[in-house]
């Protein structure tokens, strides 16, 4: 039995389905990834798990319980970082974090020693009597992520909390999600950067529609399409006979010309970039820069939709 | 729900134009109304007359009137009577006009050798602007003049009457057939019916605190509204601090804007200060759970705000805080529609003020808080009713 149990969970918004017969499982221990575009169903799923949203049907189990709006000895095992920024603008930073603290947490003493260690964790010490409108959009994050986990919950639902944040602030919520996990923290994880969720996901749901389109480990979903990896080589001068000739090699899956750029993808296999450097020197074609990665996850969403994740 | 109620009173202080709005509304109304009607009652009151006469041998042979006029003035008027005349005493003519160039004097009075009294107003009081002061001289001399000739005509038909003590008697303490009278225990002054009016509309206003507490903790309003529910507090334990904390600020801008008009302009509440408290207090609360109402409706936030500042009109008009041409509205609502003008606390909380200023009893005034307590409770039941909700189609 996992820690979230979800079975056949459907919610509807008037005539769109946002949820279609959805199922989770998130064991303890994990960071679970919910990987998809704006208006996947990633924001109503986590909504209806703590009975904010009606649905239609489907059954949610939270710590082996069934979940109700009432299960408030549940729901004080959770913790939540929304999407939006929700904290008091009137308030500083200490005091968002402890009104929030105090929502779970009544005794006082225990909640001085808590907001403190909270406000450490998110390098907030500075600012603590800043209000939100002072902080940077970086810093304003950490402050909602402070809210959300002070009461150091056994759960915790990350909505899209780096949407806006600057690379350095994102690295930073990144490393914090993955300590608090490290200390004992079950995390579910929404986004729509794969790189991120790549980066801390133990497993990964790619959601589309309201639907689950994948779901396993990073490499486990990248072995669902049959990419080796994609190349990228920078030509002296754009030869477009070349290109049919490319796409005549076997492990060649696809190519392209854009402007100098030759882009092509490799099928999966022990032959690689070589074999069409080879050609491509044989031809007479001068390249400079070669560029070669691995498939990414938005590939495998490409490979499964047709569309990029970011459509 | 200690820290939700500290935490609701630091968010609705620190929201400074609604606060500042809040207080200001009051204490810009008393202020204003005192800047206008603040001599209202002093323009109603009667200062002594400047006045000369001519003390010679003539004025102390006239029957009657140096004893009249020694009992209007400021050195005879009893100690619970209003002076009518300020005198100046001079034994000529000459003396009387030097004085009147000298100072500020409506004129003076002389009585010729035949007996008859003559009142010569200084030019500056003889205009119709100015001649009030000179019409009291004027009127005091034709009293005299009118009892001393029915006294005369009299004594020529028959002398035998004076023999009457009772008549004597009558002669010469009757001078007017009406009396004037005080129908309450307090004296009425007319700028306190104001104060009490702006009194009043601020308290109205005090809707717009609950309405902010309310929407930060709606789901469906907000991002904060919908972290607050997602939290593991039942939804009661958020919202009653909120409502208590709501009141307290309503109450404590209300508290200033008492302390202002009480202490800045020195108005009296004729002594029933404890009673203004209680009708603050009152008010405050059905003004919140009106508030509280709006703020529950499941419509747009900025919907509610003008809703809110539209309702607060609205309630104050019926409530007849607009003037005399609301008054009439009011009272016509209050006839043709009485469970409106029930239900209206912006009328209920007028109507208890109204019944502290005419009023010695409380009857009417206890009427006006049970309906302000009844309204509370039904606003109550029914922003309970719209807030317990805990979960949404949609967000």
């Amino acid at each position: 039995m996992g820690l979230v149990e979800i079975h056949d969970l459907t919610k509807r918004y008037k005539e769109l389905v946002a949820l279609d017969h959805f199922n989770l499982s998130i064991e303890q221990g994990e960071i679970f990834g919910l990987l998809g575009p704006n208006g996947s169903g990633k924001t109503t799923a986590i909504n209806c798990m703590l009975q904010l949203l009606t649905y239609d049907r489907g059954t949610i189990e939270l710590f082996g319980e069934p979940m109700s709006p009432t299960r408030y000895d549940l729901k004080r095992r959770i913790g939540i970082v929304p999407q939006n920024m929700a904290v008091f603008e009137t308030l500083s930073v200490h005091e968002n974090i402890d009104y929030f603290c105090s929502l779970y947490v009544s005794n006082a003493n225990r909640r001085k020693a808590l907001v403190a260690e909270a406000i450490d964790f998110v390098d907030l010490g500075d600012y603590r009597k800043f209000r939100p409108r002072k902080l940077s959009g970086g810093l304003a994050r950490r402050l909602n992520i402070a809210c959300g986990i002070a009461h150091k919950p056994e759960l915790i639902f990350f909505d899209e909390p780096t949407v806006a944040v600057d690379p350095q602030s994102r690295n930073a919520i990144l490393e914090g999600i993955q300590r608090l996990n490290q200390e004992g923290s079950t995390v579910l994880y929404t986004s729509h950067y794969m790189e991120e969720v790549e980066q801390i996901c133990t497993r990964i749901m790619i959601l589309d529609h309201g639907q689950q389109l994948a779901l396993g480990t990073n490499s486990e979903l990248k072995g669902l399409v049959d990419i080796g990896e994609k190349v990228e080589i920078e030509l002296a001068t754009p030869d477009p006979s070349v290109v049919a000739a490319i796409q005549a090699l076997q492990h060649v899956a696809g190519v392209s010309l854009e402007g100098n750029a030759l882009k092509l993808t490799c099928l999966r296999g022990a032959r690689g970039v070589g074999e069409i450097l080879d050609l491509l020197h044989s031809s007479g074609v001068t390249y400079g820069r070669v560029y070669s990665e691995p498939p990414t996850l938005n590939d495998v969403f490409l490979a499964i939709t047709g569309k990029e994740l970011r459509d | 729900m200690g820290t939700t109620f500290l935490t609701t009173i630091k968010t609705l202080v620190r929201q400074r134009d609604v606060l500042l709005w809040a207080i200001a509304f009051p204490l810009v109304l008393s202020t204003l109304i005192y800047a206008m009607l603040g001599n209202l009652d002093e323009a109603y009151a009667i200062d002594p007359v400047d006045l000369v006469v001519v003390d010679d041998a003539t004025y102390q042979a006239t029957t009657g009137l140096p004893e009249m006029i020694t009992a209007l003035s400021v050195e005879g008027v009893q100690a619970d009577g209003t002076a009518l005349l300020d005198i100046t005493y001079v034994d000529s003519d000459e003396a009387a006009r030097q004085t009147l160039a000298d100072g500020d004097y409506v004129g003076f009075i002389t009585v010729d050798a035949s007996g008859e009294p003559a009142f010569h107003v200084d030019a500056r009081y003889a205009s119709s602007t100015t001649g009030t002061r000179a019409s009291i001289v004027k009127i005091v001399l034709d009293q005299y003049w009118q009892t001393a000739s029915l006294v005369g005509a009299m004594g020529q038909a028959d002398p035998e009457l004076f023999s009457d003590p009772a008549l004597l008697e009558k002669l010469a303490t009757e001078v007017s057939y009406t009396q004037r009278t005080s129908v309450t225990a307090n004296p009425v002054s007319d700028s306190l019916a104001y104060m009490y009016s702006s009194l009043a509309f601020s308290v109205v206003m005090m809707m717009t605190f609950a309405l902010a507490a309310i929407e930060d903790i709606q789901a469906n309003t907000s991002a904060l509204g919908a972290r607050r529910s997602l939290a593991g507090q039942s939804k009661i334990r958020t919202l009653a601090p909120a409502i208590a904390a709501s009141w307290t600020v309503g109450f404590g801008v209300q508290l200033i804007g008492y302390t202002y008009v009480k202490f800045a302009f020195g108005t009296s509440f004729g002594g029933k200060d404890p009673a203004v408290l209680l009708t603050l207090a009152v008010g405050v609360l059905a003004m919140t759970f009106t508030g509280a109402f709006v703020g529950s409706l499941p419509i747009a936030s900025g919907a509610k705000s003008g809703i809110t500042a539209t309702l607060s009109c609205f309630l104050s008009l019926f409530a007849g805080l607009y003037g005399t041409f609301a008054q009439d509205l009011a009272e016509s609502a209050a006839e043709n529609a009485p469970l409106f003008a029930l239900a209206n606390p912006a009328r209920q909380v007028t109507q208890a003020f109204h019944a502290l200023y005419y009023y010695d009893g409380y009857q009417q005034f206890g009427q006006a808080i049970l309906a302000l307590l009844a309204l509370a409770g039904v606003f109550f039941v029914l922003s309970t009713l719209m807030l317990r909700r805990k979960r949404y189609a949609s967000l």
